[in-house]
């Protein structure tokens, strides 16, 4: 592994485990009865309770966080985003009446203590429990150790479902085994723009690893979750040697499509990542539409490429950075406000207030805009 | 993308389909290998084209249909093993096909043959290496009977036989007493 770069840079963006798991004796989400989840939300909340650790973990309950507030948390990968695939699922029992079983009841996350990433888990998901520790480097030999920790500490409150042939067993046979997901989040606008990135997803498949689009949908979007298929028949060191060895290369191959790009067209690059840079200023960075959601991730991607091609000038490089703290600053407001530390939060507010005063957009009356009145639309440029 | 002009540094090449001039050049990495393509725009679009634009990941449902085709040489198979219902949660291999979601821990076991097809599909494999739970090997098939008392006593208490009730109560507590949770 001495080859895999640990460091993120411009193109690999952040990594992530996640292991699925569930109560030996309790039935699948799927089969759950509304009181057997109330039930297996209090069994795991006990569970985790009892351990002067895991109780540490700050709970955040989904269903009193609005929908701004989900996006931002969906961004920072702590709450999975709900599948059409489990909405559309064809409710089995007669008493399961919900079309939106697959929204999570539950998210907790901890930041600081006492794991030094992100570490989070979600309770009623696709399964009884999902753990996820977040990374923003690639050492994801670090984020096993500390799932595989917390895994322990879960496991020595609640009795997983295991199999000595199948491993943890969970509600979709293709997590069975492990139930281990590794991924590392990569930005890969140069293969998408040279219409490689198919072909480059395609040969993954046989090595067993699959990108999927992040940030909405696949066809457009230029960021690529890069994660193993297989769950079953290799431990969880194999797994992740199996993706971190193709990061190497997929860096290799948007660098060259890079080179390329700038070679035909230099100029052209230029002007759309500050072109997107001017839109993502006009944007409502608070419109609860995923749509409008879509279209900053668009914008965050030319500018990203063209700040990672060094082809911004020093002005926008630095408005660059200002905005993304600024997204930072509100991500960790959403999460000071869910953990009533407001403290933290009025500090925060502040911050946020100073930064936008500071003239992150280009023009004084721009920087003045709040959020509730409409965007600028004619713009200037 | 547009097919840009990238004539300028290329001027001489020509396509490798055709012989127009190559304005495409492509990288493609079917091996472990590069292939460098240079191709003409309309050869550039046909070629980047081609190929299966089968999904990125296996969606359960498209697996299973595939691997329940040999099985479709008799309908009456198929329509047999839809029909196979667990014991212990209800769910029947018809609504697993449908929704791609097991019921319960036991469909492992009671649909056992009828997964390893996908299983072997998915992963490539049937049997699992890793991590295992510390404690040692749970017992499953208590684990499945407080299953499968808990649905029946669900059951009893809507029929208002609250004596049966109470008896399935005291095995279920019985069971959770003999656990490894009560250790």
């Amino acid at each position: 592994m001495s080859d895999v770069p640990i460091e993120p840079n411009d193109i690999v963006i952040s990594s992530r485990i996640r292991l699925a798991r569930n109560i030996a004796d309790f039935p699948f989400i799927s089969t759950c009865s509304d009181d057997q989840r109330l039930e297996i939300e209090s069994v795991v909340q006990n569970g985790m309770a009892n351990d002067e650790i895991l109780s540490e973990l700050t709970l955040l309950d989904s269903f009193e966080l609005n929908a701004l507030e989900r996006q931002f948390l969906m961004d920072l990968q702590l709450v999975s985003s709900p599948s059409r695939e489990t909405t559309e699922r064809v409710a089995g029992a007669s008493d399961v009446n919900e079309a939106t079983s697959s929204e999570p009841d539950v998210a907790a996350v901890s930041r600081e203590l006492p794991w030094e990433e992100l570490a989070s888990y979600s309770i009623n998901e696709e399964d009884h429990l999902r753990i996820t520790v977040n990374r923003s480097d690639l050492d994801l030999q670090a984020a096993w150790r500390q799932i595989s920790a917390i895994d322990d500490r879960v496991e020595s409150q609640l009795t997983y479902a295991f199999s000595q042939q199948l491993g943890y067993l969970t509600a979709c046979p293709a997590n069975v085994g492990t139930g281990m997901r590794v991924s590392v989040l990569m930005h890969l606008p140069a293969l998408v723009m040279t219409g490689q990135v198919e072909k480059v997803m395609r040969s993954l498949q046989r090595l067993n690893v699959v990108a999927r689009g992040e940030f909405g949908d696949s066809a457009v979007g230029d960021f690529f979750r890069v994660s193993n298929q297989a769950t079953l028949g290799m431990d969880e060191d194999s797994l992740i040697e199996q993706v971190t060895a193709i990061v190497p290369r997929l860096i290799k191959y948007e660098r060259e499509a890079r080179r390329f790009l700038i070679e035909q067209n230099r100029e052209g690059l230029r002007r759309d990542a500050a072109e997107s840079l001017e839109k993502l200023c006009r944007l409502d960075l608070e419109d609860e539409d995923s749509e409008s959601h879509e279209d900053i991730m668009q914008c965050l991607s030319k500018i990203r490429m063209g700040v990672g091609m060094g082809l911004l000038e020093q002005a926008d490089a630095d408005r660059v950075n200002r905005l993304f703290t600024l997204v930072q600053l509100r991500d960790q407001l959403v999460v000071a406000i869910a953990r009533e530390d407001y403290g933290e939060a009025s500090e925060l507010r502040d911050r946020i207030a100073t930064l936008e005063k500071g003239g992150w957009r280009r023009n004084s009356s721009d920087a003045e805009m709040i959020p509730d009145e409409p965007a600028d639309e004619g713009g200037s440029q | 993308m547009s097919a840009q002009d990238c004539g300028r540094l290329n001027k001489n090449m020509k396509c490798q389909k055709c012989q127009k001039q190559a304005t495409f050049h492509i990288t493609d990495l079917t091996g472990d290998d590069l292939l460098a393509l240079h191709l003409c725009p309309e050869c550039a679009k046909s070629y980047l084209e081609t190929g299966d634009s089968s999904e990125d990941a296996p969606v359960i449902s498209d697996v299973m249909s595939k691997q329940l085709k040999p099985l479709e040489q008799t309908a009456d198979d198929l329509r047999e093993l839809d029909a196979k219902e667990c014991p212990i949660c209800g769910i029947s291999f018809y609504e697993f096909r449908q929704g791609g979601r097991l019921g319960c821990p036991h469909d492992y076991v009671f649909f056992g043959e009828d997964l390893e097809p996908l299983l072997i599909n998915v992963h490539g494999d049937n049997q699992h290496v890793g991590k295992q739970p510390k404690r040692g090997i749970t017992d499953t098939e208590s684990q499945t009977e407080l299953i499968r008392l808990r649905r029946q006593m669900k059951e009893v208490v809507e029929q208002e036989d609250y004596e049966k009730a109470s008896q399935i109560r005291d095995q279920i507590r019985q069971i959770e007493g003999e656990g490894p949770a009560g250790e």
